[in-house]
């Protein structure tokens, strides 16, 4: 990143090598067409560009990529709700049925499915821990939230996991 | 161990089970699945080589050197400096009349909460110039507990009386006040574009608030009216309106 930020050309290729690749599973596990990802993560590409001044060698990397993945993809959502002529706070993020297909970025059906059954910001912060591979202080940075807030999410996630675990292993 | 202990190692680890977990894990079904789903292998999808070239492409277009932002700490400094050098100017040119009549008490405890609101405002929002920074405490939560702390120590230290006319006076200070905050608000504004900024309004009104509890802090150096009505209402509605204005610009200007 320092020699990026110094403009050697040889950073930028390695750079987008390196971190494309958990960037792209970052969208495409949050947005339901390929396409869509892949336009997101130009986006992404250029904001990290134009913001590449703010990093500071001394601080994490990824929270600091993540955060503006983040972003990227809250005001892509944003303008697609604006589309769609509807209003919806960001805490009450499409749930339920649709979002089978949101986390088509990831493999293994079954976590696929129970992550659409979860509401979008305990989905958020299990996709960022547990798929993302972020620690609790990295997914806290990356969400601009506290660390407790994260915690708190995670584990009414992980109960309401166990109980659609335990009606799926009741249905068969 | 119980499951709550589970989901408290589940935030820490991501592979390998250590024995007291697996030994819960074989007596609770419910853990064990949940386990097993969250370590299912999961793998990223290919890129398409020609997405890659063309976000590199754009990127070599416009690559230019650029030095990191400086450290948290000049930003705060920053920040502080303007708030002090207003207060300063002002104290110059108003005078200090409101200082003088108050009691220790009151000068001590207004003045311990709206400088320690100004220096952790001017942390939070040197920290909201950096993506991905620790955020300690949500803006909303922050403006909640300066406003509260102000709103409180007014309550308890100021008289409960209203002897002059109310709206008069009280127009009187809200309107200077807001004065007082355009200059700290115009330097905060130039001082933020030099960071990366992901949530406008939110930064505007974080920003605008702090802007507007440097001018009641002015406020404060030359209103002679010590009466806790007043002041709750009058200059507390000087950061309230500069926030409100900050989130409106940060709406618009996004």
């Amino acid at each position: 990143m320092r020699r990026y930020q110094r403009a050697e050309e040889a950073a930028v290729s390695e750079l987008i090598r390196l971190v494309s690749p958990p960037l792209f599973r970052f969208l495409h596990a949050r947005t339901p067409a390929r396409e869509v990802a892949e336009d997101l993560l130009q986006e992404c590409w250029l904001r990290i560009h134009r913001a590449r001044h703010t990093y500071r060698p001394d601080q994490p990397l990824l929270p600091w990529i993540y955060a503006i993945a983040h972003r990227v993809w809250i005001d892509h959502y944003r303008r697609r709700q604006r589309l769609q002529s509807r209003e919806l706070a960001m805490e009450e993020l499409p749930e339920g049925g649709q979002l089978a297909t949101r986390a088509s970025g990831l493999s293994g059906l079954l976590l696929r499915q129970l992550l659409a059954d979860l509401p979008a910001s305990q989905r958020e912060v299990v996709l960022l821990l547990k798929i993302d591979g972020l620690s609790l202080d990295e997914a806290a940075r990356a969400t601009s939230s506290t660390v407790g807030s994260v915690k708190q999410k995670a584990h009414r996630a992980y109960e309401k996991l166990r109980g659609l675990l335990g009606s799926r292993v009741d249905t068969v | 161990m119980k499951c709550q202990d589970i989901d408290r190692y589940l935030d820490t680890q991501s592979s390998g089970l250590p024995e007291e977990v697996q030994a819960h894990l074989e007596g609770c079904e419910r853990c064990r699945r949940l386990v097993e789903a969250l370590q299912s292998p999961v793998t990223a999808p290919e890129i398409p080589p020609a997405v890659e070239s063309r976000i590199e492409n754009a990127i070599r277009r416009d690559l230019k050197a650029v030095s990191p932002l400086r450290s948290e700490r000049y930003f705060v400094a920053l920040i502080l400096g303007v708030a002090a050098l207003m207060w300063v100017s002002l104290a110059a040119y108003g005078g200090i009349r409101g200082l003088r009549s108050m009691s220790l008490l009151q000068l001590v405890a207004v003045g311990f909460v709206l400088l320690a609101g100004t220096v952790g405002l001017a942390i939070s929002l040197s920290r909201r110039m950096v993506p991905g920074s620790r955020v300690s405490l949500r803006p909303g939560a922050l403006l909640l507990a300066v406003g509260g702390s102000f709103l409180g120590v007014v309550a308890l230290l100021y008289p409960w009386r209203s002897e002059g006319p109310f709206v008069e006076w009280g127009l009187l200070c809200t309107g200077p006040g807001l004065l007082f905050s355009l200059v700290p608000a115009v330097a905060f504004w130039l001082i933020l574009r030099r960071g990366a900024i992901l949530e406008p309004a939110s930064l505007g009104a974080l920003a605008g608030f702090l802007a507007g509890l440097v001018g009641a802090t002015g406020l404060h150096l030359q209103c002679w009216v010590i009466e806790a009505p007043h002041a709750a209402v009058w200059h507390l509605a000087v950061p309230v309106i500069c926030a409100v204005l900050g989130y409106v610009l940060g709406k618009v200007i996004r």
